[in-house]
């Protein structure tokens, strides 16, 4: 539950052991490389393995869809990898002729591109051509001639009687020659003399017609049609062979991976390269790792190598050394909100053990229903087993089952199983469900409000005590009594003065004196930072009304009670509707109330576990953590092997 | 039928649909936002369709309040006899939870786009995108609560 003590060392080397040093580092994945100002890239980009990430990566893409693989909503999160061995991982990427796939892969997306393209020219030729085909004319023919025109167009068949009867009018010699026309359209060539062409297109614009430019070839329209077909017939035949040599391709898509995790290695090995600084012969590197570490990995890399110096070194000055925390394998989960939030900073405490009680407790109260914690449970033990999953992954499926397993507990005290009523089950199982039930918040919200706002006050209460402890030990005692201690006083005094006066009991005036005599204390103390009398007086005055923020922050913690209703309620009502379609019609109507039962009660538990998990989150984030902790460490990353397909197996 | 449950149904009404319209708009307003990043990268679908998902709470903090009130005049069973001042009462109490989950789905569903667009750059962070949104949603929260409270509280 704390932070972890880092070390800085410097490693010195001949240039010659720097490449397994680096292998080496990468393995192990302890150390986290700082760059040095001196460092620069030190082969002038020999191989470019970005540019070979991004071609593979585009490659597997287009092996994914060739094959028509289809990710699911959990892998997208949790995307399958398979474990390999490093030596299995280079050979592979080494032997493995990928370059030539992915030219091959390129060769054939540009032919598959220009078939689309052609296809598409060779379909509208057809579609153009299709309503004049009964024409038994070359359609060069149907260009016009010496003093006459002949424009083909459409129009809409509602106005084909008038077209006709003002083409007549307009049109001394002209004549309009209907060929086809399906259910929208009418089809049609207008023939007129050259003298008359202005005329002609007059009509095309008063009527709104379509001109049609015919394709020129020697042949009929239905003979052109037939060739435009046979060449149809070639493309496709073509594509599907395209695509069957591109099926063929699929299976290199595993090795694909391989090559793409093998240059993802080499690329981090050479940033961090970039991060040394050289001389012509020799090298150093400058990194932090924990300091428990450091004589194991010294003792490793001065065996492994005569020609390697390690040496623990003093940070720069204003140099911050980045933070990692470290928590017994219960607590771990936990960490994931406190990233949230950011890794403490050196010197400040590792809040995650205090908060993983409070968020699961407020995550079992939110969702507060034994059989949704069954599931729940059940859903995250089955991804642990059956999903590759990252460390966050692990976490969160941790947290997800600690969670499942305390809203059991708070389901059994709420009396909620499935949101069903009590009152409905057989009185042999509903008396001892109703017995062990001690709040009823559909009933009575008021009990579980109040309850809602003194875990609240706990929670505050808490953090002030932590802020306190830390302070204490780190021997800032009058920060820690007057910024802490004088607050948690006064606040306990202020509540139970409230709760004596609610109640008319006797203590209530000792409880108003001392929390007026807290009051007095802050109004002294909080303005001792500031000089001069005044100002002290004044930001010492001022300082009182924090006291409206920590009832801010209590009131805050109501939505306890409103999630915990949210979920019971919405489940309430998924079964009444069960429950009247069970009637409606019969047999049937079981199969129905089944899908309303199962569907509905998945779809409640999604919704309330996503909002049981943001507002528990919440709270710690915000109200808890505003108590005592800043954060702002930066996290650390060690240089370690980083893999987007494949699990390295250790050596 | 009384007038006095006519008003109190009035109150449930006013819950669910303003609860309801305001999740639409604001689910509407992070789905553009989604389009526009699963556009680039229809990998991230997982993760928009959580930040997505969270405009959607007042709706049902709306529908919530509605069958809360539905609960107190007993409508199952063909309403009970609610008086008239009882039924302003709740008609007045079905307001906190539809205007505030109606106007806090609309700057929810801003905030949900902004954490979409953060997540587009930053896939890893989803924790903190999420949490981003989840400020704004306490506001409807809280009008959810003075719902059920006064509910629960009035005398009919």
């Amino acid at each position: 539950m704390s932070l972890i003590a880092m070390q800085k060392v410097a490693v010195i080397g001949h240039l010659d052991s720097r490449e397994p040093l680096l292998n080496f580092l990468q393995e192990a994945g302890v150390m986290q490389i700082s760059p040095l100002p001196l460092g620069r890239p030190t082969s002038p980009a020999a191989e470019n393995f970005e540019l070979y990430l991004m071609e593979l990566k585009a490659a597997i893409a287009a092996l994914d869809t060739a094959a028509g693989v289809k990710k699911s909503f959990i892998e997208s999160f949790a995307p399958y990898k398979e474990t390999i061995s490093e030596e299995f991982l280079r050979q592979t990427a080494k032997e493995f002729n990928w370059r030539e796939v992915i030219a091959s892969l390129n060769r054939i997306g540009n032919e598959l591109a220009n078939l689309k393209n052609l296809e598409g020219k060779l379909l509208a030729d057809r579609r153009l051509l299709l309503p004049f085909a009964k024409i038994g004319v070359p359609l060069d023919s149907l260009r016009g001639r010496a003093q006459i025109v002949i424009i083909a167009g459409s129009c809409r068949g509602k106005v084909l009687a008038n077209l006709i009867q003002a083409s007549k009018e307009k049109l001394t010699a002209g004549h309009l020659e209907v060929v086809g026309g399906d259910k929208t359209k009418t089809y049609f060539f207008l023939i007129a003399t050259d003298s008359e062409i202005a005329a002609a297109n007059a009509l095309f614009e008063e009527f709104n017609l379509e001109k049609i430019v015919l394709p020129s070839s020697k042949l009929t329209p239905a003979a052109e049609i037939n060739q435009l077909d046979g060449l149809l017939k070639k493309t496709a035949a073509e594509r599907k062979a395209f695509n069957h040599e591109l099926a063929g391709l699929i299976k290199h898509k595993k090795r694909l991976t391989y090559a793409y995790d093998y240059y993802l290695q080499k690329n981090d090995e050479r940033l961090a390269r970039e991060r040394l600084a050289h001389t012509e012969r020799s090298f150093i590197l400058t990194g932090w790792l924990p300091k428990k570490q450091l004589s194991k990995l010294k003792a490793d890399l001065e065996q492994r190598d005569k020609l390697i110096a390690v040496q623990p070194i003093e940070p720069e000055p204003g140099e911050q050394a980045p933070s990692l925390i470290e928590n017994p394998g219960i607590f771990t989960p936990f960490e994931l909100i406190t990233k949230i939030f950011g890794s403490p900073s050196p010197g400040d405490m590792d809040p995650t053990g205090p908060l993983s009680f409070f968020f699961i407790l407020f995550f079992a109260l939110c969702l507060s229903d034994v059989g949704y914690g069954l599931i729940l449970a059940g859903i995250a033990v089955y991804y642990q087993r059956t999903l590759t999953l990252s460390e966050g992954g692990k976490n969160l499926l941790n947290l997800l089952l600690w969670g499942g397993i305390a809203t059991v507990f708070a389901g059994i005290i709420t009396g909620s199983y499935f949101a069903v009523s009590l009152d409905s089950l057989p009185p042999a199982i509903g008396g001892p469900l109703k017995s062990a039930q001690l709040i009823d918040p559909v009933k009575n919200p008021l009990n579980m409000l109040i309850i809602s706002l003194l875990l609240g006050l706990v929670q505050i209460i808490t953090g002030l005590a932590l802020g306190f402890y830390w302070k204490v030990r780190n021997r800032e005692y009058l920060n820690g009594l007057f910024d802490y201690g004088l607050w948690i006083f006064f606040l306990l005094s202020l509540v139970l003065y409230g709760v004596t006066a609610a109640l008319g009991m006797e203590t209530n005036s000792l409880f108003s004196r001392l929390a007026m005599a807290g009051a007095a204390l802050l109004v002294l103390t909080q303005g001792r930072n500031e000089r001069g009398l005044l100002k002290k007086a004044v930001s010492g005055i001022l300082s009182l009304y924090r006291t409206t923020s920590f009832l801010g922050d209590t009131l805050s913690y109501s939505r306890l009670l409103a999630l915990m209703m949210t979920t019971s309620i919405i489940g309430m009502v998924i079964n009444i509707i069960a429950d009247l379609t069970r009637g409606s019609v019969p047999i049937i109507g079981y199969i129905i109330m089944a899908a309303v039962l199962i569907v509905g009660h998945l779809f409640n538990l999604v919704i309330s576990v996503l909002g049981a998990f943001v507002h528990s989150a919440r709270l710690q984030l915000v109200e808890f953590f505003g108590k005592f902790y800043e954060g702002g460490g930066k996290a650390f990353k060690p240089f370690r092997r980083e893999t987007a397909y494949t699990i390295i197996s250790p050596k | 039928m009384t007038i006095g449950l006519a008003l109190a149904l009035f109150g449930a009404t006013f819950a669910a649909v303003f609860g309801a319209m305001g999740s639409a708009w604001g689910i509407s307003i992070a789905a553009e936002a989604a389009g526009g990043v699963l556009s680039e990268d229809p990998e991230k679908f997982g993760k928009v369709l959580v930040l997505l998902a969270l405009p959607g709470t007042q709706g049902f903090y709306g529908f919530l309040g509605a069958f809360y009130i539905m609960l107190k005049v007993y409508i199952v069973g063909g309403g009970a006899a609610i008086p008239l001042s009882a039924g302003l009462q709740l008609l007045a109490a079905g307001i906190p939870v539809g205007l505030a989950g109606f106007v806090s789905a609309y700057y929810q569903g801003r905030a949900s786009a902004a954490s979409i667009f953060f997540i587009a750059k930053r896939p890893d962070e989803l924790g903190k995108a999420i949490i981003l949104p989840a400020m704004v949603e306490t506001y409807a929260v809280l009008g959810l609560l003075a719902t059920i409270l006064m509910v629960s509280w009035i005398k009919i």
